[in-house]
């Protein structure tokens, strides 16, 4: 009974990690209309910013600042920010396409830096250690962890609630107009620019930050944690939670994620003996399903969007 | 020097193969498909069930190769081909018909591009894959070492590269797809079937880079990542080529062949995408209608 | 007997969202050796007619007859080998393909084209011989048009639908192409067109229509319209080019 309640606390912090990269793109893709295809880039941005300012001293790797683990989140965000600045600028006031392929390719060089830039990261060793807030206390791991799930609570929450107050505000429904109409964003200029390069840099730093909280969850970062398929996830969390939608982000996450997990034990019962093996390729095979079908059957996801008109949005009287 | 320009051909041959599929389709479908570097990889493991059936490669000469990859390069290039058309008719076919955006469209085609990759996992292991275990010497001539193998390859990325000049400027079918790449609807008014160009753009495009993925296995063996890993360089290649510009793609596939090989001897072997990745972001900062491209 | 006209539509209402039509069920002629015109202020529907004819716009009810054929709703690739040819307003060439590959492609529907059909345009566009190795977009408005019209003459058609040919083009080159477009009826090729330039357009016709909302408002000798006060009080007079 014990175990299955840890193994739920568990499970409610990788989601919720996950959520707040999922809230990211929502940011990014649901009310901006950008396309970030490197997602696990600015994730693993901000958990090897976070190794280096709050983890140990590491004999052979960048490190040994021992700040605070807020000062850490607060870095590895600042960290992927700066990343997402890099590759928007040049982007962004050009067609989509332009950004995706660039954030793409970004998150191909900070997989490329954590595994071949050893005298900073430690190569495929990757980092450990990374400290745990509150570490250690109320002594159990278990209530350790329940604290974690608080924080992770208390900050999705957070996020969730400031994300709802900037969709309704002046600057959400500049957002979205510029999101319905590509070209007439291109006539507001610079304007249009600087209010996508906003959001897109936002959303990175979310993504940043959910980077950050797994590696201080989990003490250990790698280039094993920057996989493509991290960027998949969180593509179909949010397009089955509903684009545009931040409740529909946060659900998507737990649903994605709770799928993820227990089809290795389906899979694991249904699939012959032979394909035991194949278990992890065919989870990924089967969740592509499952993206494809959304988004030619139900693209609009669990909870579509909603109709947001700001109080300030009503246009003067004549 | 000369010998580092060499190895960046053979590298760009790959690329160039690519390219042309991701072009078109860039062009005539209107969005960039990520699935495309996946396209090389089941070209390539398409092959190697052929060489599988077969039992052996065969060898002809100095080659570790014979007919039976000859064959095995039809099947793949036909098989590749078909499968894109099937992905099309069940997956971005069915989008286009909805008027999904081309953000759905590249999501749809990352999908399909990681389903791929771990279709070919699961029956073929994570694990680097010959057509052949012969060992070949480099032949030396003019002070470059070179395999006959890569000659190979040199020798047919050029013969496809001029093939596809005299089909897209001298053949009905390709001023078609020119036609259509540059504005669908007055195409469909001239009475040029744009559902069959399409088609057809999927099997040119994905049995192009079958043969690439082929001739990658022949000269350096496979994985089931190594299609992706020339993903990154092929969108380069066409960014650098100025995206509506095909020639331009296949000439910003040998710069950043060049540029990868200069990397690899001179700096470090390990960062050869980063270079796709600076030529990405220099281009659009300074250039964004690409070394090639004019202005719209 | 609308059967035998070289384009008839009757009662067509058109739109691209069902149940909110943009033409609310006009019916237009076209007879033989005939140049037809029709009129209307912006967002009249005029375009929308064209388009609709060509499988552009989807059709919610009425026909359209092609040499007594019933081609309503047929697919638009399929109606320039049963003789029917469109310019659009706008994008009507291929700006990176050379003049010569745009009229070549203006022929690719053609179940056979005569050998010489090539040269017969070069006689009709002297100017086209001259820059068929140039890429269209480097051509002047005036030319491009040319190519455009060459180019859906190139399958032989029977009908010739033309979207605001003069749009964007000097009183001088509107002279010249309209007295193009006479010499292309005298070949025998039915032109339906589109115009806000009401009075010249009208000058080479045999017959109009006015459109207004959708609906049409007069139809007669295009003599008849270009005198008709009424006619004038809704449209000649108050014509403007700028929009569109």
């Amino acid at each position: 009974m014990m175990d299955l309640f840890s193994y739920i606390v568990f499970f409610l912090i990788i989601a919720g990690i996950y959520s707040i990269s999922t809230l990211g793109l929502n940011l990014q893709w649901g009310f901006t209309g950008l396309m970030s295809v490197g997602i696990v880039g600015f994730f693993g941005v901000g958990a090897y910013a976070t190794a280096f300012l709050t983890g140990p001293h590491y004999p052979d790797a960048l490190g040994g600042f021992g700040l605070p683990v807020p000062v850490g989140w607060l870095g590895a965000m600042l960290l992927s920010g700066l990343f997402a600045l890099i590759v928007g600028v040049p982007t962004i006031r050009l067609r989509h396409d332009f950004l995706a392929i660039g954030t793409f390719g970004i998150a191909i060089c900070i997989q490329l830096l954590a595994m071949n830039w050893k005298s900073v990261t430690r190569g495929f060793d990757g980092l450990f250690g990374i400290p745990k807030p509150f570490a250690g206390w109320p002594g159990t791991p278990l209530g350790n962890n329940l604290v974690f799930l608080g924080i992770v609570i208390f900050l999705v929450g957070l996020i969730y609630w400031a994300l709802e107050r900037m969709l309704r505000s002046p600057w959400g429904r500049v957002l979205r107009a510029i999101r319905e109409d590509e070209e007439a964003a291109g006539a507001l200029g610079k304007n249009a620019f600087s209010f996508r390069l906003q959001s897109f840099v936002l959303g990175s730093m979310l993504m940043g930050l959910s980077g950050a909280l797994y590696a201080s969850f989990t003490g250990f970062v790698s280039p094993q944690d920057m996989l493509p398929i991290f960027t998949f996830q969180v593509f179909v969390m949010l397009i089955v939670g509903g684009n545009g939608n931040n409740k529909g982000a946060i659900v998507g996450s737990l649903l994605i994620w709770g799928l993820w997990t227990v089809t290795e034990t389906i899979l694991g019962a249904i699939l012959p003996a032979v394909l035991k093996n194949q278990v992890a390729s065919a989870r990924v095979v089967l969740v592509g399903i499952i993206l494809v079908g959304m988004l030619l059957y139900r693209p609009q996801g669990l909870f579509p969007e909603e109709r947001v008109v700001s109080p300030e949005a009503r246009l003067p009287e004549k | 020097m000369i010998q580092v320009l060499v190895d960046g051909l053979v590298a760009a041959s790959f690329i160039a193969l690519g390219v042309i599929g991701l072009s078109l389709i860039y062009n005539i479908l209107n969005f960039p498909s990520f699935a495309h570097g996946d396209h090389l990889t089941i070209g390539a493991y398409f092959g190697l069930v052929v060489v599988l059936v077969i039992g052996t490669a065969g060898s002809i000469g100095v080659l570790t190769f014979g007919w039976p990859l000859i064959v095995a390069t039809f099947f793949a290039a036909i098989l590749t081909g078909l499968l894109a058309q099937i992905l099309d008719r069940a997956i971005y076919g069915q989008l286009r018909r909805k008027g999904s955006s081309r953000i759905t469209l590249i999501i749809a085609s990352f999908g399909v591009a990681l389903m791929l990759r771990h279709i070919v996992v699961m029956f073929f292991g994570p694990d680097p894959v010959y057509y052949s275990f012969a060992i070949q010497p480099a032949i030396r001539f003019w002070g470059i070492r070179i395999t006959p193998n890569e000659l190979v390859v040199l020798g047919v990325t050029a013969v496809m590269v001029v093939g596809l000049h005299l089909f897209l400027s001298r053949t009905r079918l390709g001023k078609a797809m020119r036609a259509v790449a540059e504005n669908p609807s007055l195409a469909r008014v001239n009475g040029i079937d744009v559902d069959g160009v399409i088609r057809w753009t999927w099997l040119i495009g994905a049995g192009l880079a079958a043969i690439g993925g082929v001739l990658f296995g022949m000269a350096i063996g496979m994985q089931p990542f190594f299609g992706f890993e020339l993903l990154l360089p092929m969108f380069a290649a066409l960014i650098v080529g100025g995206m509506t510009n095909i020639y331009g793609a296949i000439l910003g596939a040998i710069l950043i062949g060049v540029a990868e090989s200069i990397t690899v001897k001179y700096f470090a072997a390990e960062y050869r995408q980063a270079v796709s990745f600076l030529a990405v972001i220099v281009v659009l900062m300074f250039r964004p209608q690409g070394l090639f491209g004019e202005k719209e | 007997m609308s059967e035998q006209l070289p384009l008839s539509i009757q009662d067509v209402v058109a739109g691209y969202v069902p149940g909110m039509p943009i033409l609310r069920g006009v019916s237009v002629e076209l007879r033989a050796n005939e140049i037809v015109t029709v009129l209307g202020p912006n967002g009249a529907g005029k375009s929308t007619m064209i388009k609709a004819i060509v499988g552009l716009v989807p059709i919610q009810s009425g026909k359209v007859f092609l040499q007594g054929k019933d081609i309503t709703g047929r697919k638009t690739h399929l109606l320039v080998r049963e003789g029917l040819a469109y310019v659009p307003q706008t994008g009507n060439v291929f700006v990176r393909l050379s003049v010569q590959e745009n009229l070549e492609l203006g022929g690719f529907a053609a179940e056979k084209l005569p050998p010489d059909r090539l040269d017969q345009i070069f006689t009709l566009f002297p100017d086209l011989a001259r820059f068929r190795k140039l890429a269209a977009g480097k051509l002047s408005g005036g030319q491009r048009q040319m190519v455009a019209v060459g180019r859906a003459l190139m399958a032989g058609p029977q009908v010739l639908m033309l979207d605001e040919p003069s749009a964007g083009l000097s009183p001088k080159m509107t002279e010249i192409l309209f007295a193009k477009l006479i010499e292309i009826r005298s070949q025998g090729i039915g032109i339906l067109m589109v115009e806000q330039n009401a009075k010249a357009a009208l000058a080479i016709s045999d017959r109009g229509y006015v459109l207004a909302e959708g609906q049409q408002r007069f139809a007669g000798a295009a003599s008849d319209l270009l005198t008709s006060p009424e006619v004038g009080a809704l449209y000649l007079g108050a014509h403007t080019r700028l929009a569109s």
